[in-house]
């Protein structure tokens, strides 16, 4: 302490006062560095950057107009009629310079008698009042009355002065209007024509500080200076803000609120395709974010499919997530990108994104537009994760794999053993998963224990299965008439026979429908021909939930087909060794669940009283139990129990924090798609751990802890998809609003898409230029009956596959559709594909022919039947002109053959009239490609433009009296229809007449055509 | 560089740290004249030199800097909320050292005969409000103002994402002044760790005048006159409070489990978890013949330890090792400060006891919510 001396001060002032100085300068600094970073924000540089792009744009914009108007003639002439208006009106300047002089003096009187109006009515109401008054009994009446009759006097005469003045002010205004009415009338032409431009340059005007007005200059630079940036600035934080659209924050919905717009500025305006990101236009904007769009930005925002955080105004903050390592490392760079480690919805990747559409359209099957989510919905259906993972999106579809009730009669034990142990060995493209020989049990150890679990399993099914009694008929069939069945009849819409892996095969939602059936090899090795022919004779009566159709064989056709699918066998498949049964490993096996319910020692003395069968059947149950087999097949026994998986419905919003990344941290990126990836890429995966030196080790878990996901052999693509369907399970609450809406067409139609999926219609038939899987096999079928050109034709081929589809809906009579789906019956003479019979109920082929009505909006209603007169004008017309164009050359007229070969052979037009509407006929006549392209119907030949004179002589009087009109004319060939009588059913005929004189294909032979196919 | 960290992984175990701490503490304090000699031929009085601060600092700068490029250290070190105690752990040093330097300069300038730094003397040493104090506060305001303003532009708030019930953060840290609370849970009851254990801390501080009325190196910074109450406040501030806290914030990772400052927090890590009762190990392991029905015949060992702890202990020192404190203090004072001290020294003995026999009551009356 040093206070020995006078100082009056501990310290030195001096130096407080610079530290004081020093720290208050420092202050400063940093308060500034405040406001400095506040103004800095991330998003501006985006902002300026697009107004120069936009600036850009506009500039060309108004060039492009310029030019535009350039060129016109229209603007030319306007231009010049209006400076002649103007120089015409230079004539008359004096006249106008002299109204306009009048004008403004009897203005300036207007306003002085107005005056004097309004105080004269201001004095005669306040006189009124005291006359009043008056009359009430306060003062004298006589004297207020009589002032107040003079000053009312004085306002009338006031006012008509005032109104003279006015209307001598309007008749000349009126004249001046006349003189202007030319050049008014210009002016507004020229603006009309050249609004685009103007708007163009008074948005420049606002855009570009180079085109304002100075005062607007200085209000640029100064709206947007440090600190007063917070009033009205140009660069400001961009959002729209959804109300009925919540985030949810766990305790509270918060309406949600997004800012990506503040960076992707250009988003939803057009004209901005070409430019980098952020100032990118949607690349969907007819769908998406666009005002006029389904989807606009101002009602949906950006993250209610995009996900991620759309209060962020940076890079990080709003969570844009990378699509690969490559894209990843390019934002590291650039942006210094890392993912945002505290929000659980993250942005979807670019090949997730189409996720969100699930959300609000999972009712439909196909979502259009978005092919990888449509591919993912019909791979889980495909695959079956539905049976396993319950989900309400596919709680009504009938399980995926066949029934195992009779499985006895169809496949041997053996057989069965080793299909179970490795399906793909077997058939390479199988949806049966492997459950063996994963990375979780593939040690010698486990295969043992795998290869007496596969026999305990095994021997359940056998245990337990039913008795069949196959069905008799069973002849020495002909295999190579076999494969032309199995070509034309149109197995191939669902089957593929497909020996080999094919490695251009590109998983789509068109190609999954090839696969609606299994793939036709090793019939030979997996079942006997008496089952084969049993099964082909009536598949219902194996199993009755079978998507497989009857085809309303012949024991002959049942016997060929039968005969010829069971020539395949694969060989090395049959000679995998089947093992013995190990009791000690079944001992295991059986005690293992013998000892979830009893003690060790009543475990000891249950399997001591058990003998190897009854092992086996035992641990064989628990096993399909544990493995969930049931959930896909049918199995005795299984019938109540739930599916083993959890359920999906919402692992979409899954956290994060709940999948367990095991020993994998550091492999695999810590996002739920990548685990979801992983999954299902390997789905043991996460039982295993990988070594520093790139092995793998399996963790230590007992038999019945470990991951029992089987392998699909899934493909990336489906992976993905299926992974794009994960992510789109979410929580999100839609209100109704957002929703499309479920008006009865909505409900008919998604229904109605789902089932014809499920059953896989379009892999026969094509509907709006999608299906039509088959047509490869009649293509095929056609090689082998004709030759390559006949195979090559397309409208040909065609016209031997099942019929498009298009139209349905109006096309039939809806109860003739319903009773000819119960009880089909020959319409195509032609056609070698069946339409098979199918098993469904009355609710079900409503839901088909419901959907199709809908489709093309036509309520169900009842309809009047045709009305016609027989042998009327219009129906003789109808004749003339069937006759004319000779119908019959195609056409059955009930038992009268068509004129023309097989090959051409169309419908029998007696069953016309009671099975298609004669609306549609007429939009059928109209134009026939537009309903059905590529047909081979040509449209009615009409006498529409011939002179009526030549009418009356070539087609009759009939003819000629409507002769103009093409609809009356249609429809008089509907009458003449409608009147027609005969036999309807022509199967016989014309079986008759193909198995003796074929279909008659023309094939080119040297130079030699084969005339006599033309008889 | 890996033998290194897992060199400090292993020592950084509580077991070790905690035993390592305790067993250096009273070289660096010396509470008696043993560890004074003792600390002085060590030459670890150098410590509160100016190099000994600059050896501290760079040694304990160097380790973090070292330790940065590691992912896990980094991780846990950057993390915005963890950042002000790796400048506690440097405030903690600069400002013992502070208190330390002076206090052996006083000490030696006592021994030279000549009058301390702080001497005060009255009315002499008068300092006017204005400027002296005040404007000091003002400087002083305005530069601490200027730190918070360049920190909180630098290392914006750590906000995390909306609360979730569903997903609480794990591991789930109190704020880092209560991490030494919350690490005594560890050990403890809540109800004792978290209610009692803190009304004696405060009782004890308050009682500090109360029972140190010793006027010796009152008034100034000293050491070699108060050994024995300063290495007893230090071990108390030092290490029952601040190590905790740098464990709980640096050390404990997913489920409360203790990790080195370069091991990965697995969430997945499982710790064996055999703690028993003092009543298991006596009726259980030892005697084998079961857990008595009556509680207060099962509970007897560990309520006579109590007993011994709180009735008999007391006397037994106030008899031998604290007779001079005890004639010094009367037999009230010394009963609060004795009582005191076997708490506070309760805390590094229930840890030990932890370690070595997984003890996880000494009484243990569930029945009654009662555990100690």
């Amino acid at each position: 302490m040093n206070n020995s001396n006078n100082q009056e001060r501990y310290y030195n002032i001096l130096k407080l006062n610079k530290w004081f100085a020093l720290s208050s300068i420092l202050f400063t600094a940093f308060w500034i560095l405040v406001f400095a970073d506040d103004f800095n924000r991330p998003w501006k540089k985006y902002q300026i950057e697009f107004r120069k792009i936009e600036i850009e744009k506009v500039k060309q914009d108004i060039n492009l107009e310029k030019v535009a108007l350039e060129d016109s003639d229209e603007y030319e002439s306007l231009i010049n009629a209006l400076s002649k208006s103007r120089s015409d009106l230079e004539l008359e300047s004096a006249k106008v310079e002299d109204i306009n002089s009048k004008i403004k003096l009897l203005n300036i009187e207007l306003y002085k008698i107005n005056q004097d109006f309004q105080f004269s009515k201001a004095d005669m109401d306040a006189q009124r009042y005291a006359y009043e008054e008056a009359l009430f009994g306060h003062g004298n009446i006589e004297e207020a009355e009589k002032k107040y009759n003079k000053l009312r006097t004085k306002t009338d005469k006031v006012f008509l002065v005032a109104e003279n003045k006015q209307s001598e002010i309007d008749e000349l205004s009126d004249e001046l209007k006349l003189i202007n009415a030319n050049i008014k009338k210009y002016e507004d032409a020229i603006f009309s024509v050249s609004k685009e431009k103007l708007l163009l340059e008074r948005r420049l005007t606002k855009l570009d500080p180079e085109s304002m007005n100075l005062s607007n200059k200085v209000a640029n630079i100064v709206r947007d200076l440090p600190v007063i940036d917070f009033i009205d600035p140009y660069y400001d934080v961009k959002q729209v803000v959804v109300n009925d659209l919540k985030e949810d924050l766990v305790y509270m919905g918060m309406p949600k609120v997004d800012r990506c717009m503040t960076c992707h500025v250009g988003i939803d305006k057009k004209g901005f395709e070409d430019q980098p990101q952020p100032y990118t236009t949607h690349p969907r904007l007819d769908e998406f974010a666009g005002g006029s769009s389904p989807h606009p930005m101002s009602e949906y925002g950006c993250t209610s499919c995009h996900a991620g955080r759309g209060r962020g105004t940076d890079f990080i903050s709003s969570g844009h997530m990378p699509k690969d390592e490559i894209q990843a490392k390019e934002w590291k760079e650039k942006y210094g990108w890392e993912a945002l480690h505290y929000w659980e919805d993250k942005m979807l990747p670019a090949q997730y994104v189409e996720a969100g559409c699930f959300k609000c359209h999972s009712d439909n099957m196909p979502v259009v537009g978005a092919e990888t989510l449509t591919l993912g919905m019909a791979t889980f259906e495909k695959a079956g994760c539905y049976s396993c993972h319950s989900m309400d999106r596919w709680e009504d579809t009938p399980k995926p794999g066949p029934s195992l009730y009779k499985l006895a009669s169809k496949a041997d034990k053996d057989w069965v053993y080793r299909w179970i142990m490795e399906p793909r060995a077997f058939r390479h493209n199988t949806w049966m998963p492997h459950f063996f020989k994963k990375g979780n049990n593939s040690s010698p150890e486990d295969i043992l224990r795998s290869e007496q679990e596969t026999l305990a399993m095994t021997e359940y099914l056998y245990e337990y299965s039913e008795d069949y009694n196959l069905a008799k008929g069973l002849k020495s069939g002909d295999p190579e008439n076999g494969a032309l069945l199995v070509a034309s009849y149109g197995c191939m819409g669902c089957h593929q026979i497909q020996p080999e892996v094919d490695e251009s095969y590109e998983p789509s939602y068109e190609n999954i429908r090839l696969q609606q059936g299994p793939n036709l090899i090793g019939l030979g090795s997996k079942t006997t021909e008496e089952w084969l022919f049993s099964w082909l004779k009536n598949p219902y009566s194996y199993h009755p939930g079978t998507k497989m159709p009857n085809l309303r064989l012949t024991n002959k056709e049942a016997s060929d087909i039968a005969s010829y699918l069971i020539e395949d066998k694969i060989k090395d498949f049959d000679e995998r060794l089947v093992p013995n049964i190990d009791e000690t490993i079944l001992d295991e096996i059986t005690s293992d669940f013998l000892s979830q319910v009893n003690s060790t020692r009543q475990v000891e003395k249950i399997l001591e009283d058990m003998s190897s069968k009854e092992k086996l059947v035992l641990s064989g149950k628990n096993l399909i139990g544990h493995y969930g087999c049931y959930s896909c097949h049918n199995i005795d026994g299984f019938e109540d129990r739930k599916p083993i998986g959890i359920a999906l419905n919402y692992e979409g919003s899954k956290l994060i924090s709940k999948l367990d990344f095991g020993f994998w941290h550091d492999k695999i990126d810590h996002t739920k798609w990548d685990w979801f990836y992983n999954k299902l890429d390997q789905p043991e995966k996460f039982d295993l751990i990988p070594n520093d030196d790139g092995t793998i080790s399996v963790k230590q878990l007992k038999p019945l802890e470990k991951s029992r996901m089987p392998h699909f052999g899934l493909e990336d693509k489906e992976i993905k998809s299926l992974v794009t369907l994960i992510m789109g399970l979410v929580k999100d609450e839609i209100p109704p609003t957002k929703l499309p809406e479920k008006t009865p067409k909505y409900l008919a139609v998604t229904k109605g898409e789902q089932f014809i999926h499920t059953n896989n219609c379009m892999g026969c038939h094509k509907i709006d230029g999608k299906g039509g899987a088959i047509w490869t096999s009649t293509s095929d079928w056609l090689r082998q009956v004709a030759d390559n050109t006949n195979a090559e034709d397309m409208s040909l081929v065609q016209s031997f596959s099942p019929p498009i589809l298009n139209t349905q809906g109006r096309k039939t009579q809806p109860q003739w559709l319903l009773n000819w789906f119960k009880n089909i019956s020959m319409v195509r003479p032609h056609l070698q594909a069946r339409m098979p019979s199918f098993d469904y109920t009355d609710e079900e082929w409503n839901t088909v022919i419901s959907y199709f009505q809908s489709k093309d909006d036509l309520p169900l209603t009842y309809e009047n039947p045709h009305n016609f007169v027989k042998n009327s004008s219009s129906y003789k017309a109808g004749e003339r002109i069937a006759e004319m164009g000779a119908c019959n050359n195609c056409h059955f007229y009930g038992e009268e053959k068509p004129k023309q070969a097989a090959l051409t052979w169309a419908p029998n037009l007696v069953l016309t009239k009671e099975r298609l509407r004669p609306e549609w006929l007429v939009e059928w006549f109209t134009n026939p490609q537009d309903v059905m392209p590529g047909t081979k119907m040509p449209a009615p030949y009409i006498p529409t433009e011939e002179p009526v004179n030549s009418v009356v002589e070539v087609w009759g009087k009939d003819v000629a009296k409507i002769s103009t009109d093409s609809t009356k004319l249609y429809k008089a060939l509907n009458d003449w229809m409608w009147g027609m009588s005969g036999r309807k059913d022509v199967s016989a005929i014309v079986r008759r007449h193909i198995s003796s004189n074929g279909y008659g294909f023309i094939i080119e032979e040297d130079d030699d055509w084969g005339d006599e196919d033309w008889e | 560089m890996e033998a290194f960290k897992s060199l400090i992984n292993y020592i950084s175990n509580p077991t070790i740290l905690v035993t390592a701490v305790i067993v250096l503490f009273p070289f660096v304090f010396p509470p008696t004249n043993w560890f004074y000699k003792v600390n002085k031929r060590l030459h670890l009085d150098k410590l509160w030199t100016g190099k000994g601060l600059l050896l501290m600092t760079v040694v304990t700068i160097a380790f973090f800097i070292f330790g940065l490029g590691d992912y896990n250290f980094r991780s846990i070190v950057l993390k915005p909320d963890n950042v002000p105690i790796s400048g506690l752990i440097l405030l903690l040093i600069f400002f013992t050292w502070l208190s330390m330097s002076q206090a052996y300069k006083n000490d030696e300038l006592i021994d030279q005969g000549k009058s301390v730094d702080e001497h005060y003397d009255a009315p002499n040493d008068k300092v006017l409000v204005w400027p002296d104090l005040v404007y000091v506060e003002l400087i002083s305001l305005i530069l601490f103002s200027a730190f918070m303003l360049i920190w909180s532009i630098g290392l914006p708030a750590p906000l995390e994402q909306p609360a979730n019930p569903a997903e609480s953060p794990n591991p789930a840290k109190a704020p880092w002044y209560f991490l030494g609370l919350q690490e005594m849970l560890v050990y403890f009851d809540p109800w004792y760790a978290g209610v009692v254990l803190p009304t004696f801390i405060i009782i004890g501080l308050m009682a500090i005048p109360y029972l140190d009325r010793d006027p010796n190196g009152s008034g100034y910074y000293s050491f070699k006159n108060r050994k024995l109450s300063l290495s007893i406040y230090l071990f108390g501030w030092l290490i029952l409070w601040n190590v905790l806290i740098v464990i709980g914030t640096f050390l404990r990772g997913p489920n409360w489990g203790f990790f080195g400052p370069f091991e990965y927090w697995d969430s997945h890590r499982l710790e064996a978890l055999t703690n028993v009762n003092l009543s298991e190990i006596i009726f259980v392991k030892w005697l084998e013949i079961g857990l008595p029905q009556s509680i207060l015949l099962r509970e007897a060992p560990g309520l006579l330890i109590m007993f011994i702890l709180i009735a008999v202990l007391p006397v037994l020192l106030a008899k031998t090792f604290l007779k001079k404190s005890y004639e010094d203090l009367g037999p009230s004072r010394y009963s609060i400060f004795v009582v005191l001290m076997i708490f506070g020294a309760l805390l590094p003995v229930k840890m030990y006891l932890r370690w070595l026999f997984n003890l996880k009551y000494l009484i243990s009356i569930p029945e009654y919510f009662f555990n100690f």
